[in-house]
């Protein structure tokens, strides 16, 4: 009522400004105490452990600032604006429409949020690496189909948000939609073992699952169901609004494998290269790559010439590229879901909205956050992923470092030596000065010299550090490597501690947030140190999802309610904004040691399965413990 | 408006027994109750590990209803009884005597707001404190260490300077703890000064405590959970001995802070709460303010209310403030001219004594 509006205190501007500095620092000490770790942790390793330096390191450190700067602002804005506005909808929906509007509401809301993920977008281009003879169904999919495979994967979504909804109204417990979910899934990860087009999408659909919770949708997601978990279902139901971020994993996985299968019946098995492109296959070849035009664009694409005009062409990144791109995708991300909430809001609720200025303010800086983030990753956190990554195969076998090639002008080829070992194998190589006035030899390698020119180039190489090539003691750093790395970095992950703040206060305390963030941490710590066992021994990734997830099942059902939500909703908060692109790095950088392995796919469904894990037994602990302890009284009666 | 003299009870108890409170709630024909989520603080045998601090946290369902004043004792029994209590690390429950004053058709009797809360002597007082949110531990740890009962810790929201301050206020957080001990009357004041010391409310900003008589109070003992060394513990032979004495006065004791300071504490107070629909508190609370109200917690309940295929659930809100006597009149009328009590706030008034109060005052004002 107007005529109850208070007088507005007015602050000093020396005061506010105070106050505002004080609070800016609280923040990124927060954001600085979540980040530093893993970025010591890489500094650390890479000039300590493999005694390299850190190229670029100014540039790094620019970025490694800008991220800290975007998540402090982000969180901030998560808190501020985009959560309890997804609250207070989350509140005022159930009273105020009916259950064909919430569905609605609901459907729209995680098709939405999946055409807003910018990650998306990145599978689609991932679409024209695809060799359309090695895995026609993923060609199809990512090329011919694309748009129909984000559909898929929005309409997965969509149900997913309109279940979760429906479970809270009808006080419906996650554990079914788990025990017959997830073994659907590992039935067709299964199939993927019998039928080669299946196992080229293992790798996809699991991701897509990972994708779609991203760093915006699953805070507004669970706080949206928080909200409608106040107004509806049982007196007091043990989900307290969470378990909707675990659907809306695993649905979009189903849909993509459903899709994929259904596309599966009408398309050949993988061939060879020249078969794909033989005449007596030309029909076959046709159905997957869809025209004639766009055969002849796939030749062109992989033939030899093609190929290596394309590994020259080296990307230029542009400051000014890179951030308009940035605060784009987060603009994108934000942006069409809010407003599309604000409106159902307004117009559909003909609601007023409770602290609109602390709501707007939010929501920009959640924007300025995001692509603050975003610039910082890839000039920081990124880039020195990437050097360790690609450094890390160091500690077990030789490695180049094309980072530090050199160049040897007027080089003569009669300084060349020849040795021989006591096999008979006969060794060139030759003695270069270095500054210090001592002499290194350097073997000699025939494609690297250019006659005409008089040119040398030559690429040091490192490693073994630890022991002899593909010793025991470097394959035990990786593993330990990764294992930290995995921890660090899921502490600075953002959609986790909006999770891990969310059930401290629904728990009253008891459960705290950083009790959650550590287990969840060690939990994705683990995983990717088994996913670097994965690839070091190439080991099928089928045999560590299968059993991991069998005993997961087993948990769950062992598992209270409450901690069945908050363990299988930390899996999908996990993969986010930072650990991901590290996890890829290092995924890479393995995989390119290691004969046959190319994807990190494998290190990210773990990363996935294992906090499951850990939330599942440190709950198991924690409602052992309580019942002990009630049970010490259960009273005379 | 409709004016009841109320018994205003709170009783908080663990999970495993508020399925029989809530039963004794029906069978005592409550048709209405309000339950709410807090949590307890229990001393553990400490681990190096894992529990470094050696205490428990645990999860506690608080239900605040009320009866007629006459029909006080028989419930409170009745709970007592079917919940058992009065055995040692189940749950609290006490009740504070009341005004309840509800919406009763279009009649605005402003002038009933002037009346007399009656005041009675009683054996327990309780203990309120509010701080910011991540500070309650240590004040829930020295009322435990001291010898209260198991505290019952609460998350709000406050209301109050902050809001009217612009955009600068969200560098203040406005999440708030509250902890909850009920503790014999005698000890009262020494708790108050033990935990204003504990909690360094004596400082800026860091929150409010008051206190509030208690009528009846059954008090969970148990504040140590592990490895039992004797036949019986501590709690069991205390609640023993208080039966057998008739009261807790044989348990009376100097509680001395360490530094005792001569403090001026508020007096002549009353505890308000207002109890309405998810999401109306802030418009009320602003009304209320205007009329001179300082500050308010707001915290999250449901509301179960009886229809004819068993309870059913409302989200509400509870406001707690502390006023002076003399400004009751003057804020419960600017909260039902702004609508209190139109169908959308839905709310419900219960206006209780309070005993002292402190929080920080600037001296160089004064």
């Amino acid at each position: 009522m107007a005529s109850n509006k208070q007088e507005k205190l007015k602050i000093p501007l020396k005061q506010s400004m105070m106050m505002l500095l004080g609070f800016c620092k609280d923040k990124l000490k927060e954001q600085v105490v979540s980040v530093l770790p893993v970025v010591i942790y890489l500094i650390f390793f890479q000039s300590s452990i493999l005694g390299m330096p850190i190229y670029e390191a100014g540039v790094i450190s620019v970025g490694i600032g800008l991220v800290i700067l975007g998540l402090a602002f982000f969180l901030e804005g998560l808190f501020l604006g985009i959560m309890p506005l997804g609250e207070i909808l989350g509140v005022k929906l159930p009273l105020k429409s009916g259950l064909f509007t919430i569905i609605a509401f609901s459907f729209i809301l995680g098709f939405g949020a999946t055409y807003a993920e910018p990650s998306i977008a990145i599978l689609k281009a991932n679409g024209s690496f695809v060799k359309p003879w090695e895995a026609p169904l993923l060609f199809v999919m990512l090329n011919q189909k694309a748009e129909y495979l984000v559909a898929f994967v929005g309409i997965g979504v969509g149900i997913a948000v309109i279940a979760g909804m429906l479970r809270f109204m009808k006080s419906i417990s996650l554990k079914p939609f788990i025990l017959s979910v997830i073994p659907l899934l590992l039935v067709f990860t299964v199939w993927g073992v019998f039928d080669p087009n299946i196992l080229y999408i293992t790798g996809l659909a699991w991701d897509c699952g990972a994708v779609t919770t991203g760093p915006v949708t699953v805070p507004l997601v669970l706080a949206l169901g928080i909200g409608i978990c106040r107004t509806v279902g049982s007196e007091d139901s043990d989900s307290m609004g969470f378990g909707v971020v675990t659907l809306a994993s695993a649905f979009p996985i189903l849909a993509v494998y459903i899709f994929g299968a259904a596309l599966n019946m009408s398309l050949p098995e993988p061939m060879s290269q020249s078969d794909f492109f033989s005449v007596s296959n030309h029909e076959k070849a046709l159905q997957i790559v869809g025209s004639e035009e766009k055969f002849e664009a796939v030749k062109q694409q992989f033939s030899e010439a093609a190929l290596s005009a394309s590994e020259k062409v080296e990307e230029a990144i542009n400051l000014v590229n890179v951030a308009s791109t940035k605060f784009f995708e987060a603009a994108k991300a934000i942006l069409p879901l809010t407003i599309f909430i604000l409106l159902v809001f307004v117009v559909l609720l003909r609601e007023k909205l409770p602290k609109k200025d602390e709501i707007f303010l939010g929501i920009f800086i959640s924007i300025l956050g995001m692509g603050l983030f975003g610039i910082g990753m890839e000039y920081g956190l990124s880039k020195i992923g990437t050097q360790v990554g690609s450094r890390l195969p160091a500690s077990f076998s030789a490695i180049e470092l094309s980072d530090s090639q050199e160049t040897m002008h007027n080089f003569d080829k009669a300084i060349v030596q020849k040795s021989i070992t006591p096999d008979g194998e006969v060794n060139e190589f030759f003695f270069k000065k270095e500054d210090d006035n001592k002499y290194s030899q350097i073997p000699f390698v025939e494609k690297n010299y250019d006659e005409q020119k008089k040119i040398y180039r030559y690429i040091p190489q490192i490693g073994p550090i630890f022991g002899e090539n593909g010793g025991s003691g470097g394959y035990l750093i990786v593993i330990l490597f990764a294992f930290i790395m995995g921890f660090g970095a899921t502490l600075a992950e953002p959609a986790l501690n909006a999770l891990g703040m969310k059930v401290e206060e629904l728990s009253v305390g008891t459960f705290k947030k950083t009790t959650l963030i550590y287990a969840v941490a060690f939990g994705v710590g683990l995983g990717i140190a088994l996913g670097a066992v994965k690839i070091i021994w190439n080991i099928q990734i089928f045999w560590m999802l299968i059993p991991s997830y069998i005993i997961l099942l087993i948990l769950t059902l062992m598992s209270d309610e409450q901690y069945v939500n908050i363990g299988w909703d930390s899996a999908g908060v996990t993969t986010g904004p930072v650990t991901v692109p590290l996890v890829l790095a290092m995924g890479l950088g393995l995989g390119a040691r290691v004969e046959g392995v190319v994807e990190g796919f494998g290190i990210l469904s773990m990363a996935s399965a294992c906090p499951i894990l850990a939330v599942l037994l440190m709950g198991i602990s924690a409602s052992r413990k309580a019942k002990k302890m009630q049970n010490s009284n259960n009273g005379g009666r | 408006m409709k004016f009841t003299n109320i018994a205003k009870f709170t009783c908080s108890v663990y999970k495993n027994v508020s399925p029989k409170v809530a039963e004794a709630l029906k069978e005592c024909g409550i048709d209405e109750y309000i339950a709410q989520r807090s949590s307890s603080l229990v001393s553990t045998d400490k681990h190096w590990l894992f529990n470094r601090k050696g205490v428990a946290e645990n999860i506690l369902e608080t239900y605040h209803f009320y009866v007629p004043a006459e029909k006080e004792k028989e419930v409170f029994d009745k709970i007592v009884y079917d919940a058992d209590l009065s055995q040692e690390g189940r749950g609290s429950i006490f009740t504070e005597p009341a005004v309840l004053i509800e919406k009763s058709g279009n009649n605005e009797n402003f002038d009933g707001l002037d009346f007399q809360l009656e005041s009675r002597q009683s054996n327990y007082m309780g203990i309120c404190a509010i701080t910011q949110r991540g500070k309650g531990f240590t004040l829930a740890k020295t009322a435990i260490d001291k010898g209260s009962g198991v505290p019952m810790i609460s998350y709000g929201i406050g209301g109050g300077i902050r809001d009217r301050m612009g955009l600068i206020r969200i560098t203040i957080p406005a999440e708030k703890e509250t902890i909850n001990i009920v503790v014999a009357n005698h000890d009262a004041q020494g708790m108050m000064d033990l935990l204003i010391e504990g909690g360094h409310l004596d400082r800026p900003g860091m929150g409010f405590i008051f206190s509030y008589p208690v009528n009846l109070a059954t008090l969970d003992s148990k504040t140590f959970f592990g490895a039992n060394r004797a036949a019986a513990s501590m709690g069991q032979i205390i609640s023993v001995i208080d039966s057998i004495q008739g009261g807790t006065e044989w348990r009376k004791r100097t509680l001395n802070a360490k530094n005792a300071i001569e403090r001026t504490y508020m007096s002549n107070l009353e505890n308000i709460m207002l109890i309405c629909n998810d999401t109306q508190s802030k418009e009320m609370l602003d009304a209320a303010m205007s009329a001179g109200a300082s500050g308010a917690t707001i915290s999250n309940c449901r509301q179960m209310t009886k229809t004819k295929d068993g309870f059913a659930k409302k989200s509400m809100e509870i406001s707690d403030m502390v006023i002076g006597a003399a400004q009751r009149k003057g804020i419960l009328t600017a909260l039902v001219r702004a609508g209190f009590f139109s169908d959308k706030t839905d709310g419900k008034i219960i206006v209780k004594k309070s005993g002292t109060a402190f929080s920080y005052t600037d001296k160089k004002k004064k």
